[in-house]
């Protein structure tokens, strides 16, 4: 298995943990995600992020709540309250450990942009 | 489903096995999205959300062990931690001490269990070194086998010329067997040559490889 890992990772020069990291379903989703709130310097909401994400990934609307959860309990976003028409509204804000994870997904996101444009178009960069 | 009352209603029956945190979360959320939908667009997002019996079981099989996902940060040492995962469950401490001391527990049970891994770990290491040098030595032999082929065939060709004039018949003979010999030699030279230059090089790329693998993000692990 080993050896069959790094035959594939030799040939195409594609790093296996990046493959894995985006391919993931839960990986591209959550970056989406991210990236999404960290354009609202003052925090957005649950509906809205769920818009914004739709007008761009074909998602369905009851996998977004679980995606902000999880981004809760790893510190990569921020809750508050804000009170609105009568009732608490609550906003999500990115957390500076959310623009960590998120920088580094945009960097994984080159190398494998770079190595899918090579498998698909053929283009051969310098190596 | 007439209203988003009714919805909430049977959706919170449905969270009713989550911990009490994972309900109120759940439960505000969709409160929340539902007033931000706004009652026009009521029927859409409960088309779209699907009925509170889907929803619930959707939600129920995210969170009910709750799993503490793992860190970007962590993955560097994921495979040593598998063990130790259960130790960070859930803990809203800081990362970094929890990592540090799950490494601590990690470097302690791998001295402890020693004695287990410790053969198996050193009998791979040495078939891996065994295979490699037998490579190597394989590569060798075949240039020094060309290198006494070619001798022995250039000198039975000479000797086949030098008695050509006493016994011709005999001369003719070793001279076939002569040439014959020499290009053996030619074959195990390029063998040989292959070998080291072709072989030798990818077999130390693959070590080099294995070796860096526990050090390297990705979960296939080597023995280390």
């Amino acid at each position: 298995m080993i050896f069959f890992i790094i035959l594939l990772t030799e040939v195409y020069y594609i790093p296996y943990s990046i493959i894995m990291k985006i391919t993931t379903s839960t990986g591209m989703l959550d970056s989406v995600v991210l990236a999404i709130v960290a354009l609202e310097a003052d925090g957005t909401y649950g509906y809205k992020i769920t818009q914004d994400v739709r007008n761009i990934m074909d998602v369905s609307e009851s996998t977004l709540y679980p995606v902000l959860r999880r981004l809760q309990k790893d510190n990569c976003l921020d809750t508050y309250d804000v009170a609105i028409d009568g009732r608490n509204r609550r906003y999500y804000k990115i957390t500076s450990n959310g623009m960590i994870v998120l920088d580094q997904f945009r960097h994984d996101w080159v190398l494998y942009k770079k190595s899918i444009d090579k498998v698909l178009f053929g283009v051969e960069d310098e190596k | 489903m007439k209203n988003k009352e009714e919805y909430l209603q049977a959706l919170q029956n449905e969270l009713r096995a989550l911990p009490a945190e994972e309900q109120d979360s759940a439960m505000e959320y969709y409160t929340d999205y539902f007033n931000d939908a706004g009652e026009e667009h009521f029927q859409e997002v409960v088309e779209e959300l699907g009925s509170p019996e889907k929803l619930g079981s959707y939600i129920r099989t995210k969170f009910t062990c709750v799993p503490a996902t793992q860190k970007q940060n962590e993955d560097k040492h994921e495979d040593k931690q598998h063990a130790s995962n259960k130790s960070s469950f859930n803990s809203q401490t800081p990362e970094k001490q929890a990592s540090g001391l799950n490494i601590l527990l990690v470097i302690v049970l791998l001295l402890l269990t020693f004695p287990v891994w410790g053969p198996i770990l050193l009998s791979f290491l040495g078939i891996v070194f065994g295979l490699f040098i037998s490579f190597i030595a394989l590569g060798f032999a075949g240039i020094i086998g060309a290198i006494a082929l070619l001798g022995a065939g250039i000198s039975l060709c000479i000797a086949s010329f030098v008695a050509f004039f006493t016994e011709p018949l005999t001369s003719i003979l070793s001279l076939g067997c002569g040439i014959f010999i020499l290009g053996l030699g030619i074959l195990a030279a390029v063998a040989g040559i292959w070998l080291c230059i072709k072989l030798v090089p990818r077999i130390i790329r693959l070590i080099v490889k294995v070796c860096q693998m526990p050090f390297n993000k990705n979960k296939k692990g080597g023995q280390a």
